[in-house]
């Protein structure tokens, strides 16, 4: 029994830091993995089994972990120069000291230069972890100055399990569904689970449908149904991060970068997260014509999916899906004008789907 | 057990004196964290025992802590926002004031004439535990010449975090004095005052931020008491226990940077020198040096600065030999004359690349400054 029974999944994660537990912490961990799987919980798990302390660390009130406050979009020089400062002053009252830099994929270049020579030769009781998305964007120099923790993918199982735990009164078939629709991340529970959810899942599958079923179907006002969907997510993060911001005193520039960054990642996460499920729609299409309702995403929409999912839709649907898909990678990567890209992958799914139904313009 | 780790009482109620809860809670909100990742930092904690009510706050680097005589009706404690209490106890409408924590509502109430408040409060148990003073035990201090010495050295203390070990200042107990050194690698001052008293022989580097608060609590106080932790060193002055975390690291070895021997030992009159450093320096921008040209029996100092403008000025000194010209950083030479004190300060000198000292008549103070490279010599 130690910290990480609550981390689902990860064992070669698990036995990589039991072992580093056991034989004693190397300086700087980097923990890297697609977003949502656990890397966090298991980092904060981490720290509680180096400190000592579990409950407080677990808690987030442990004076010895010390947590990289970013203030923008990246984190930048200013961030790592707080943290040095931090870093080379004994720890408060544990032996140890734990470092958490989250969204490590996030440094900018001048910040990573910043960070090097700690990574190498941190104090003796500091142990650092980066946290990161992806390894692509972080340097060499820091990658090999790191012990690496890969973590993967979680299976629906063990999804299903967190949200069983999570959110006991739900019923199994919605369980299911919402399980499929995290698409492997712990992270999307909130979203999915809160009150808006279902109507606003209903609103995005009504555009879906209407790709094919509605003759009067206009490409423009679906995207921007589907962003202003995104913006209510983001103005409602902006407003918890307001009433966040009343207890400190930051600098006028600090606020209003921390605010438009708790928006702007709000607002980009559902934005991705529609698209997902999106594209989820026209692969159940595919799956339910091949008969494999089973492999169903939307799997507590299986009548409606079954009405739909004709043989003679079946190329234009698997055509659809990846479009969005490629819709999705596009805006995933790139500071694309999201109504315009939405704009365009409606035009080009109803051209796919719907050939035949004329605009009504 | 440390410090601030107590049971928690069925409610903390007290009566205090507002002017009193004022003056004490500026002093402590100076350590209030304005850091958004552990929000319990934001608070200042209140305990309420033995007809006193503390209070502490830490940013996790600084702690301070104070007490205030008060009534106590509840024993217990509890943190609340350290910004909102410092803000509304001031303009509390009477002297009387009396905070009692409800528990079961998870709110304080703060009531003074016909004014009442609630405050959320946060977890107890999530406030840091402050570095217990008993475990180590501190001893006394001679007050004077530690915050002089403080005042002395602290400007050498660097701001730049890239070598944070020279963001603190050294600390050394020896037999019957203090040895305090700073520096921020373009000069160093070291300073060693003869200190009665029952010091151990220790050593740590204490950051001169919280050296700075050291000052600001201790200037009115009778007594210093100072102890050193493994990681934290304490301090406890007119009531007041300030902590700090202790500087990780090797300072740098000063004692061979100071060079053994000169070419030249120049008496200046300080206050002089003092003056004519400052007025030529403020043509000295951007970077540019202050020049002192040392000829037979005279000393100039110019500066200038393209497109802004130049200016010398001449002064009688002692000096014999082949004439020499320094260049040095307008502001740190400027420094190291107002660092040492007495009538007359020794200039001394090896040659226009190598660092010169600054010395007072009075006492055992260094000033070593790096020269700047001139042009053309």
């Amino acid at each position: 029994m130690d910290s990480f029974d609550s981390v689902p999944e990860q064992p070669e994660a698990k036995r990589l830091l039991r072992a580093a537990l056991a034989e004693g912490p190397a300086h700087a961990y980097l923990f890297h993995g697609p977003p949502g799987v656990g890397k966090s919980l298991a980092a904060r798990a981490f720290a509680a089994e180096l400190i000592g302390d579990r409950d407080r660390v677990l808690r987030k009130a442990h004076p010895d972990v010390y947590e990289l406050d970013r203030v923008g979009d990246q984190i930048r020089i200013d961030d790592i120069r707080s943290l040095r400062h931090d870093l080379h002053m004994r720890p408060f009252e544990a032996q140890r000291r734990v470092y958490l830099l989250e969204d490590a994929h996030t440094l900018n270049e001048d910040a990573a230069d910043a960070l090097l020579k700690d990574l190498e030769e941190p104090p003796s009781y500091a142990v650092m972890i980066l946290i990161a998305d992806e390894l692509g964007p972080l340097p060499e120099t820091i990658r090999s100055r790191c012990q690496h923790v890969p973590f993967r993918r979680l299976s629906e199982r063990a999804v299903r399990e967190a949200l069983e735990a999570h959110a006991p009164e739900l019923a199994p078939s919605t369980v299911t569904a919402l399980a499929r629709l995290a698409g492997g991340r712990i992270d999307r529970f909130a979203r999915l689970l809160e009150p808006e959810s279902a109507r606003r899942r209903e609103s995005l599958l009504e555009l879906a449908r209407d790709v094919y079923r509605d003759p009067s179907f206009d490409p423009a006002l679906a995207a921007e149904q589907v962003i202003a969907a995104a913006a209510e997510f983001g103005d409602r993060a902006r407003k918890d991060a307001e009433k966040d911001l009343e207890r400190f005193h930051l600098t006028q520039r600090d606020a209003d970068l921390r605010l438009r960054r708790a928006q702007r990642g709000a607002e980009r996460e559902e934005l991705l997260a529609s698209l997902e499920e999106l594209a989820a729609w026209y692969r159940d299409l595919v799956v339910v014509a091949t008969g494999a309702e089973r492999a169903a995403i939307h799997s507590d929409r299986l009548d409606v999916i079954a009405e739909d999912a004709t043989v003679e839709r079946l190329l234009a649907a698997e055509r659809a899906c990846e479009l969005v898909r490629q819709a999705w990678r596009e805006l995933e990567e790139f500071n694309l004008n999201a109504a315009l890209a939405l704009e365009s992958l409606f035009i080009r799914l109803r051209r796919e789907l719907a050939p035949n139904l004329v605009y009504d313009s | 057990m440390t410090d601030t780790e107590i049971m928690v009482g069925s409610g903390m109620k007290v009566s205090v004196s507002r002017d009193e809860l004022v003056q004490k809670l500026s002093i402590v909100s100076r350590a209030v964290s304005t850091r958004t990742t552990v929000l319990v930092l934001g608070g200042i904690l209140l305990r309420a025992e033995n007809g006193e009510l503390s209070l502490a706050a830490t940013d996790m680097e600084l702690s301070l802590r104070t007490t205030l005589d008060a009534q106590v009706d509840g024993e217990g404690a509890v943190v609340v926002p350290g910004k909102m209490l410092v803000e509304l106890a001031r303009l509390l409408p009477d002297e009387d004031v009396v905070i009692e924590h409800r528990a079961e509502e998870g709110v304080v109430r703060v009531d003074s004439g016909a004014y009442s408040s609630r405050l959320h409060t946060y977890n107890v148990e999530d406030f840091p535990r402050l570095p217990e003073i008993g475990a180590v035990g501190t001893f006394s201090v001679d007050k004077d010449a530690l915050l002089d010495t403080v005042s002395r050295v602290s400007r050498s203390a660097s701001r730049d975090e890239s070598r944070p070990v020279l963001t603190g200042i050294l600390a050394r107990f020896e037999a019957g004095k203090l040895v305090m050194a700073a520096t921020d690698s373009y000069r160093l001052s070291v300073k060693e005052t003869p200190m009665e008293g029952e010091a151990p022989e220790l050593e740590a580097i204490i950051p001169a931020r919280a050296l700075t608060e050291v000052t600001r609590i201790a200037s009115a106080a009778d007594t210093l008491e100072l102890g050193v932790q493994e990681n934290q060193v304490v301090f406890v002055a007119g009531g007041v226990t300030l902590t700090t975390r202790r500087i990780e690291g090797q300072f740098p070895n000063y004692r061979q940077l100071i060079p053994e021997s000169y070419e030249q030992v120049v008496t200046l009159p300080r206050n002089d020198v003092l003056e004519v450093v400052r007025r030529v320096g403020v043509m000295a921008q951007r970077n540019s040096p202050i020049r002192l040209r040392f000829t037979e029996g005279e000393l100039t100092v110019s500066a200038q600065t393209q497109d802004v403008g130049e200016s010398h000025e001449s002064l009688p000194v002692g000096y014999v030999g082949e004439p020499m010209e320094i260049g040095f950083n307008a502001d740190y030479l400027r420094d190291g004359f107002e660092s040492v004190t007495g009538d007359d300060a020794e200039f001394k000198l090896i040659s226009p690349l190598r660092p010169a000292v600054i010395q007072g008549e009075s006492d055992d103070f260094t000033y070593l400054v790096m020269p700047i490279r001139l042009p053309s010599t």
